[in-house]
């Protein structure tokens, strides 16, 4: 079966959640990045301390960003396939 | 300050936002040339009446009112809690600085709003570009401008924190460059690439801009906006004294050519020949770099930042065609996000500060690229996706083929000069 978009509410039980997974669990890790420099901050007295959690919140945000490109590719794959499957032709993506 | 001199620095960002139309204008589709720079003048008259209705409300200034959250005895200065329609501002000359903070937001967030046009264009239709760039200009630009520029927590790092002077960040690399690249990016993952841009194999098809004469043009007129930018945001927000000004034009200059120059010898080497619109896009992107630290570097350092700005671009825009799948025409993405915030990070390694704060204002910077890309981001995206669902961004597939200038204005912008063959391809 060829997975769907999760595009429409009718779409919802048929369709490959995969990349909405992706990017979502990136947009968390963004935020979560974001956080943990906040925190750090505030928790924190030490400079040192304060530079390496400020780093680390950095590093979970490039690791959402990883993420999110990571559903991006497999996004633009599965549209490729998909419209392989359908036309045979050349690949658009349009919504 | 002075005032007359603060003014005409500002009355020359409108070039900027024109420069940057007529870039995208021409790294796109001929047919679709007119709809970009229509879509340039709508995101300017859009944003200039929704900052002044709510935008200016949030943002308000250094010193006005504001909501606070406090932790401990750390006082998080959050959001502003100005008048709505900017009625805490009199034009009288009792708050002159006041109203000139209204108007360089005014240009700054139309500034901001122009750039997502590139990446979504011939595919973003413009009722969609209308809507996405009103909520930019009444939540994400006015929340991330109170921070940095209207006494906010970014800029009372120093402060609170003891983290060098707080965030700097003079002419907006990061309140109007990153915070528009970023939502650019949003955009663009959102449309998805244009029809045709990827063949059945997954290889990207090259779309070459339409007219690259416009896009040349169009740096220099970016140039004398850019330079008015940067003046008027260092004089308004930190107080730059008149005859310090004429550094920042300096550093401007300095940080455009030497990533135009840098961008140039990269394409040549991997190329064989120097590519045209990547030299312009890393034009572009020093001007992006040298905002922030372009009253606190030296000269020395501008060109340190423009050619690392410039150097890069031309390989973070084969990274997001090539291997992202993401269709960015005119290089926003990585342009105006990622230059943005190279060169927030580098006002903090670069600008003068006293003796052993070095470390503390690079912290305070680093916090800075933090919230853009943990607030900012998330939050363009999530807007822009509930937009995508209530209304879709994209244009339908016929108007793919047809381009935007015919789908949406119902004329082409060279109606008698230009055939597309692809035109008349069956459906």
């Amino acid at each position: 079966m060829v997975a769907r978009r999760c595009d429409s509410p009718l779409n919802l039980p048929l369709c490959d959640w995969s990349e909405i997974d992706l990017k979502l669990a990136g947009c968390l890790l963004l935020i979560s990045g974001w956080l943990i420099a906040l925190v750090a901050l505030v928790m924190l007295p030490d400079f040192a301390l304060r530079a390496a959690f400020v780093i680390s919140g950095l590093a979970v945000e490039i690791i959402g960003l990883g993420l999110i490109a990571r559903g991006q590719v497999t996004e633009q794959r599965q549209e490729q396939a998909l419209k392989q499957s359908i036309s045979g032709t050349g690949f658009g993506g349009y919504r | 300050m002075s005032l007359s001199l603060a003014l005409f620095a500002m009355m020359l960002i409108p070039f900027a936002a024109a420069g940057l139309g007529l870039i995208h204008a021409g790294l796109g589709r001929s047919r679709s040339a007119a709809h970009a720079l229509l879509a340039t003048l709508c995101v300017l008259s859009v944003t200039a009446i929704v900052f002044v209705l709510v935008g200016f409300t949030w943002t308000g200034f250094a010193g006005g009112h504001s909501y606070s959250a406090i932790t401990g005895d750390v006082n998080w200065n959050w959001i502003g809690a100005g008048q709505f329609l900017a009625g805490d501002v009199s034009f009288d000359g009792a708050s002159q600085q006041v109203a000139m903070m209204l108007c360089f937001h005014i240009f700054a967030v139309g500034l901001g709003g122009v750039i997502a046009i590139g990446a979504g264009a011939d595919r973003w239709r413009l009722g969609a570009i209308c809507v996405s760039s009103a909520v930019f200009a009444g939540l994400t630009y006015p929340l991330f401008a109170h921070w940095v520029w209207g006494g906010g927590w970014l800029a009372q790092l120093g402060t609170t924190f003891g983290l060098g002077s707080g965030m700097i960040d003079a002419g907006g690399s990061s309140a109007i460059q990153a915070a528009g690249g970023l939502t650019a990016l949003a955009i663009a993952c959102l449309l998805g690439p244009r029809r045709g841009k990827y063949g059945a194999d997954g290889m990207a098809t090259a779309i070459p801009g339409h007219n690259i004469v416009l896009v040349l043009f169009g740096c220099v007129l970016a140039l004398v906006g850019w330079t008015g930018l940067n003046a008027a945001g260092a004089m308004i927000f930190y107080s730059v004294a008149p005859g310090r000004v004429v550094l920042v034009v300096i550093n401007t200059m300095l940080a455009a050519a030497a990533a135009g120059l840098a961008a140039l010898i990269v394409t040549r080497f991997r190329f064989g020949k120097p590519d045209a619109s990547l030299t312009a896009n890393g034009w572009v992107a020093g001007l992006v770099a040298s905002s922030a630290g372009c009253a606190f570097v030296t000269p020395s350092a501008a060109i340190l930042i423009g050619l690392v700005a410039g150097g890069v671009v031309p390989y973070a825009v084969e990274l997001f065609e090539l291997k992202l799948f993401v269709d960015d025409p005119g290089g926003s993405i990585s342009v105006h996000a990622g230059a943005g915030l190279w060169g927030t990070l580098a006002a903090g390694i670069f600008a003068a500060v006293a003796p052993g704060m070095r470390g503390p204002q690079i912290l305070a910077q680093l916090v800075g690229v933090a919230t853009l890309l943990g607030f900012v981001l998330p939050v363009a995206y999530g807007a822009n996706w509930v937009l995508h669902k209530i209304m879709p961004q994209r244009v339908d597939r016929d108007g793919d083929y047809q381009g935007m200038d015919v789908r949406e204005l119902g004329a082409g912008a060279y109606p008698e000069f230009v055939v597309h063959s692809d035109e008349f391809v069956p459906r």
